[in-house]
């Protein structure tokens, strides 16, 4: 029995791996076979991997069913052309928002001949607007995601 | 000489998989939908099932899996049409689980639930024994282990021990040389095994 080296350590590491991926050669298995022989540390360290090989051996994913792979392309397609409408839509959205808010400014509440009350009110009820717009866009772009129990049947 | 003949056959095939895959990027590239059909048709099932092993959820796998390929698509031009497509995917895809695992990290599912709704097991099938009750109990304990293993470490068991990838596949879907695989596989394991000692089911391990 002999304590291994750095160098011996490695080359048993490597061989222990493929030993549990049953990917040693003959020759490999032979050199394995010895370390096994010649240090019980090696013989108890290749043990306690055999009984995790034993377990991980009968762990599989499990197929999903068979329409899932039917229409996954037609999905991912129908998310790519969505992401790409929505692409549009929102710099779409944005530029006539901006000239919108731009108008509203420079056109709308400088303007003397609107009663100062209605300028600050319609100011109020835009500002009030936008805010619930916002409020309820991320509900439902973020949260609505992030529902934590949105597969459970209510 | 046969085995040099084999080894002749599948060097060609390899490059002609290569060059095919090559095309298809290009064309992607140009615009053709189809050629990214054909990709994601290729890789679609190996990236739900890596999503999976990220997330725990047949649902969130499927989309996470899909949303990424929408971004690989959205992207396409930046990659570079020697590079395989899945490695560069994969980049894709595992930052999308980590943000997503991040962001629900007080709430996600645990690992532990795949054992219960993804995964097809010996005990399924021999239930009744109570050899098959062990096992079960015994799968558990390894989700459960696995689960607290360092990201890196959960990654590379379930991409071979579940996923069963070659050294070579992980290797070309992590970036990394095959020796590193073997190294990381060795060191994830150990610390599996760790795990399970420390939830005193080595005495259990040691009856199979």
């Amino acid at each position: 029995m002999s304590k291994l080296d750095e160098k011996q350590r490695m080359r048993f590491q490597k061989l222990l791996t493929k030993a549990f991926d049953r990917q040693l050669s003959v020759a490999e298995e032979k050199i394995f076979n010895q370390f096994l022989g010649d240090n019980p540390e090696c013989a108890k360290e290749w043990q306690d991997m055999q009984s995790l090989q034993q377990v991980t051996a009968t762990m599989k994913f499990k197929q999903p069913a068979k329409e899932v792979w039917d229409m996954y392309w037609l999905n991912t397609y129908n998310r790519m052309e969505r992401s790409f409408a929505w692409i549009l839509f929102s710099i779409g959205a944005f530029l006539i928002g901006a000239f919108l808010i731009y108008d509203f400014i420079t056109e709308f509440l400088t303007d003397t001949e609107v009663p100062e009350v209605l300028r600050w009110g319609i100011s109020f009820m835009a500002i009030g607007g936008l805010a619930l717009f916002i409020s309820v866009l991320r509900e439902k772009l973020f949260t609505g995601k992030r529902d934590l129990y949105r597969e459970i049947e209510r | 000489m046969q085995a040099q003949a084999f080894t002749e056959k599948l060097k060609v095939s390899m490059i002609k998989a290569v060059e095919s895959e090559r095309d298809l990027i290009l064309r992607c590239q140009q615009g053709d939908k189809n050629a990214f059909g054909s990709l994601v048709q290729k890789y679609m099932k190996r990236a739900y099932f890596s999503a999976l092993g990220f997330v725990g959820s047949h649902e969130n796998a499927l989309d996470l899996s899909q949303e990424a390929f929408v971004r690989a698509y959205r992207a396409i031009q930046r990659l570079d049409a020697n590079r395989t497509f899945y490695t560069w995917y994969y980049a894709i895809l595992r930052n999308l689980c980590l943000n997503f695992k991040r962001d629900k990290a007080k709430h996600a599912r645990s690992f532990s639930e795949i054992g219960e709704t993804r995964m097809q097991t010996i005990a399924d099938q021999v239930a009744d024994t109570s050899h098959g009750a062990e096992l079960h109990e015994l799968q558990s304990a390894v989700w459960n282990g696995i689960n607290k293993l360092k990201e890196n470490e959960k990654e590379i068991i379930i991409l071979r021990d579940i996923q069963e990838l070659s050294y070579n596949e992980i290797a070309a879907t992590l970036d990394i040389p095959p020796g590193t695989v073997m190294s990381r596989l060795y060191n994830a394991r150990r610390s599996l095994r760790a795990q399970l000692d420390k939830a005193f089911l080595n005495q259990k391990f040691d009856e199979l």
